[in-house]
């Protein structure tokens, strides 16, 4: 069936967003994190996965979205980012979509010129849009500062205005 | 993750069928290992051309490189081996002579076979082509058998006798019979003729440094522009009996039709010295009479490299070996999970007074129950539900009893696997120790490559350089000495080209003209040292301040004002080189970072001393196994962090009124001496923490737990909330999964699974002068 995609979908503030099913390795309660110092603030800190220390990032601090406290909602979605494995929190996971390729939208224009290249597309759903991120460009170490950069409130607002 | 995924994706992505693979993982180690052997075989006949047991091993190695290159299907390769082996062939014969340049020669073969190596070790199967090299090394030959026949008959390739094939003269010297010390004369003459010409061969050999009872003649082959009279005047020394001189006197215009000039050789390999010293000069400038080679009565010729005892040995993969050392990583944290659940139990179990308690219990309700039956027997004693009661009670106190006895049983069970666990810690220890010793290579083959790194870049320099070479049989993990290589490289190129002065300079300054450099290694404690040493000129601090202020570091008056040692920290400085001129070998600019860097990911740290005139030391130092690194634990907020027991000075325990505040630098008072103060909290940035509130839990107490760190010569002194104590840890890098993180050297998992993150002394000690640098310009 290549005429559809899996997704994992999963909650940010009031935006549903999804990775595409097989870069994601596994979704687990929050674990302990050790917090680490010298490195921006979307990074939580690390945890043990297993006899595998990774890195966990913060999704609403990377967006730049207000601060929430982890409540039994919040799940972090381990990743596999090229060779490394990393996780991120998020508000909560919501399904395994499939989404078939005419639902899905190359990003506008305006949203692709800011430099956006960790979101593949959107995908309308009955009557919601799910954003589909593009976990390389988005979770990769060196890529990080830039995503925070471009997702500064300037362009979420212009995404729901 | 699991671990099959990691070592998955560490296996290269090979063009190469599963199996063609697995060959040619052997054949690639094989031959390097040959060539290894071939370069130590050359440079050993470099001193004698003639001595036969290098010459049949070159042959012999080259022989079984051609074989597995041709199996393998690699043409050119096996090819070119056969025509190198042809040469070791004629040179055994004698009807070829290896002299210095056709030594540099075949020396520039071996690079090209290390290079198709190196490419084969990334899949690529180009062989290159090594027929300019072939060209090279008939032209030489040609001119080389021009030059013995006399112009005449260049065309005739006639195997002309090998007395005069080199051009040069043959000497044969007779000493009179029974004559006391002959060997001692013999190599007497050859330093003496050493310093007029390049003696290319001898028989038997002297420079072997072998003792003869009884040397009643000698021969060699000299190849100098002198007259044959002057030669004989020259090998004439007390005791000799008969000189019996044969081929011709070669005239300057021939001798400088070789490119390379015929370049006296000081001829004898001082046995102490790994490398012989090379001296350079143009034949009309005769070397200095001093730099004939030390003394004659040396001992034994290195043993070093005779080859190893034939002990039985297997080859493996190093990805397999990192397999393993994983697994027994993670072993040893699964064991101390056991540990520390047998830790927590214990109590529970060993308080006797739990089950006593519980059996106490039951004693008293049973009594309680009894009374109640008597007090209460008279009227319900028919009572049908009363009896049903009674019984009730009575089967719950006996299941109460069993159960008692259930938790007696446990306790005993507990004792076997708390027994249990001990020992499994025992054997995994165990097992983890024999892994690290599988991995553990001895550092001999990584130094005795200088051997051949000083050969040339001494003639490339024109200086004169011995090697000497220590503690080869100290071992390191394999990685560390795959990773050390470029980093040493780095530093004795320095040496040679920064730090040893021209054979001149040396001996206006009173030293010898041949300059020394030594390598070493050495266990110390936990750790292994390094040390690159020369004996030249040290680092010029003039220089250096120079180049600070050109580049903008620091103002003239700082520059002026640093000590010696502050300005030569500027070094390691990214890009910073005093170089006057860029040469082909050093002073790019690049490398002294790099080579920090390169240390630093091997956990290890690199110091440098130097003072005018004596010479210049880089001490490099490593942690003798990269798994498992002995720590000091503490505790700032709810984490744990640990660092390495080597960088510990001391823990001091300090009243929070002893912390003295003088113009902004914290510090603290240690028996008089002021060291530097920061916190856990003062010394990072922490951008995740918001709350202030939560302070340290240390500023609420009345003294301080200080761990006082030192490294690279500078001390600090570290404020933390707590001291959990000593840990063995298993680290791993945080860059697997993210980035390196300044401040920070790694992370381990700990027996509860907590991950624990490893401070990089270091870096802390430079992070903690960039806060108090900014701190005191706002």
């Amino acid at each position: 069936m290549k005429s559809s995609m899996q997704f994992v979908g999963f909650r940010l503030a009031d935006q549903e967003y999804a990775f595409r099913i097989e870069q994601i390795q596994e979704i687990l309660i929050p674990d302990r994190v050790t917090q680490m110092p010298q490195v921006a603030d979307y990074i939580e800190g690390v945890s043990n996965l297993r006899g595998t220390i990774i890195p966990i990032i913060n999704l609403r601090r990377l967006f730049d979205l207000e601060p929430k406290e982890k409540d039994e909602e919040t799940r972090t979605i381990v990743a596999n980012v090229g060779s490394r494995v990393i996780g991120c929190t998020v508000d909560g996971v919501t399904q395994v979509i499939r989404i078939s390729l005419e639902q899905i939208q190359p990003a506008p224009e305006i949203v692709r010129s800011e430099g956006t290249a960790y979101i593949a597309g959107f995908a309308r759903l009955d009557s919601r849009v799910v954003v589909l991120l593009e976990i390389e460009e988005l979770l990769h170490p060196s890529k990080m500062e830039h995503v925070r950069r471009v997702a500064a409130p300037r362009v979420s607002i212009d995404l729901t205005a | 993750m699991t671990n099959d995924t990691t070592s998955s994706t560490s296996e290269p992505d090979s063009p190469l069928s599963d199996e063609m693979a697995q060959y040619l993982q052997v054949y690639i180690d094989e031959s390097e290992e040959e060539l290894d052997g071939l370069v130590e075989a050359i440079l050993k006949l470099e001193g004698n051309p003639l001595e036969d047991e290098s010459l049949h091993k070159a042959f012999r190695l080259l022989h079984s490189l051609k074989g597995s290159s041709g199996m393998l299907g690699f043409e050119f390769v096996g090819n070119f081996a056969h025509e190198l082996e042809d040469r070791f062939e004629r040179y055994r014969s004698g009807e070829l002579f290896l002299d210095r340049e056709t030594t540099t020669l075949v020396l520039k073969c071996v690079d090209y076979f290390r290079m198709f190596l190196g490419r084969l070790r990334v899949a690529d199967l180009n062989q290159g082509d090594p027929a300019n090299l072939l060209h090279e090394l008939k032209e030489v030959e040609h001119r080389r058998s021009l030059l013995a026949q006399a112009p005449a008959a260049p065309n005739t390739p006639i195997v002309p006798p090998p007395i005069t094939i080199s051009g040069g003269l043959k000497l044969v010297v007779r000493f009179r019979p029974g004559l006391q010390l002959a060997d001692l004369k013999a190599r007497l003459i050859v330093s003496r003729l050493s310093s007029i010409g390049e003696i290319i061969a001898c028989d038997p050999p002297i420079d072997d440094a072998q003792s003869f009872d009884e040397l009643s003649l000698f021969s060699l082959t000299l190849v100098t522009d002198r007259k044959i009279e002057e030669v004989r005047k020259i090998a004439n020394v007390d005791g000799v009996e008969s000189i019996e001189i044969r081929g011709h006197e070669v005239s300057a215009q021939q001798l400088a039709a070789i490119p390379s000039p015929a370049e006296p050789v000081a001829p004898q390999q001082s046995p102490t010295q790994i490398a012989a010293p090379v001296n350079v000069g143009s034949p009309a400038i005769p070397p200095p009479p001093d730099v004939s080679p030390p003394g004659p009565l040396q001992a034994n010729p290195e043993t070093s490299d005779a080859t190893p005892q034939a002990s039985e040995t297997l080859r493996v993969d190093i990805g397999r070996l990192d397999r393993l050392m994983n697994l027994t990583g993670e072993l040893i944290v699964a064991n101390a999970r056991f540990s520390q659940i047998a830790t927590e139990l214990s109590p529970l179990f060993r308080q006797s007074a739990v089950f006593k308690k519980s059996r106490e219990l039951t004693d008293r309700l049973r009594e309680r129950f009894e009374n109640l039956r008597q007090s209460l027997s008279q009227p319900l004693q028919t009572d049908d539900a009363w009896a049903q009661v009674s019984q009730g009670l009575e089967e719950d106190l006996e299941a109460l009893d069993r159960q008692s006895e259930l938790w007696a049983e446990g306790y005993r069970h507990f004792a076997g696997i708390s027994e249990a666990v001990d020992q499994l810690t025992r054997v995994s220890k165990n097992l983890q120790r024999g892994v690290l010793n599988t991995r553990m290579v001895p550092v001999g083959p990584l130094f005795n490559r200088f051997k051949r790194v000083i050969r040339d870049l001494s003639t490339e320099r024109r200086k004169q350089i011995q090697l000497i070479i220590r503690g080869e049989k100290t071992e390191l993990d394999k990685r560390m000495i795959d990773a050390l290589g470029d980093p040493l490289l780095h530093l004795v190129r320095n040496s040679i080209d920064h730090g040893l002065e021209r054979p001149e300079q040396r001996q206006t300054a009173g030293k010898p003209a041949v300059g020394t450099i030594i390598l070493e290694a050495a266990h110390r404690g936990n750790s292994v040292w390094i040390t690159v040493r020369d004996d030249g000129a040290g680092i010029n601090t003039d220089k250096i301040r120079a180049r600070i202020v050109k580049r903008g570091l620091a103002s003239p008056a700082v520059a002026k004002e640093m000590t010696d040692a502050q300005a030569i920290g500027h070094i390691w400085h990214p890009g910073f080189s005093t170089a006057e001129t860029v040469t082909e070998i050093s002073g790019r600019g690049v490398g002294m970072d790099i080579v920090r860097n390169a240390i630093s990911d091997l956990s290890g740290t690199i110091e440098v001393a130097s003072s005018p005139s004596v010479g210049t030391t880089f001490t490099i130092r490593l942690p003798s196994t990269l798994a498992i690194i002995h720590c000091l634990m503490m505790r700032y907020r709810n984490d744990f962090f640990s660092i390495p027991l080597d960088d510990v000075r001391e823990i001091v325990s300090i009243p929070r009124v002893q912390i003295h505040s003088v113009h902004r630098h914290v510090t603290i008072d240690v028996r008089g001496e002021l060291i530097p103060l920061v916190s856990m909290k003062g010394v990072f940035k922490w951008a995740t923490i918001a709350d202030s509130s939560e302070s340290s839990v240390a500023s609420a107490s009345r003294t301080v737990n200080i761990v006082v760190i030192h490294s690279r010569g500078k001390t600090l002194g570290l404020a933390v909330d707590s001291l959990v104590g000593r840990a063995d840890l298993v680290v791993k890098t945080l860059a697997e999964n993210f980035q390196p993180v300044r401040g920070l050297s790694g992370a381990s998992i700990l027996g509860d699974g907590a991950v624990c993150l490893m401070l990089d002394s270091a870096a802390l000690i430079e992070l903690a002068a960039d806060r108090t640098a900014s701190a005191t310009f706002q």
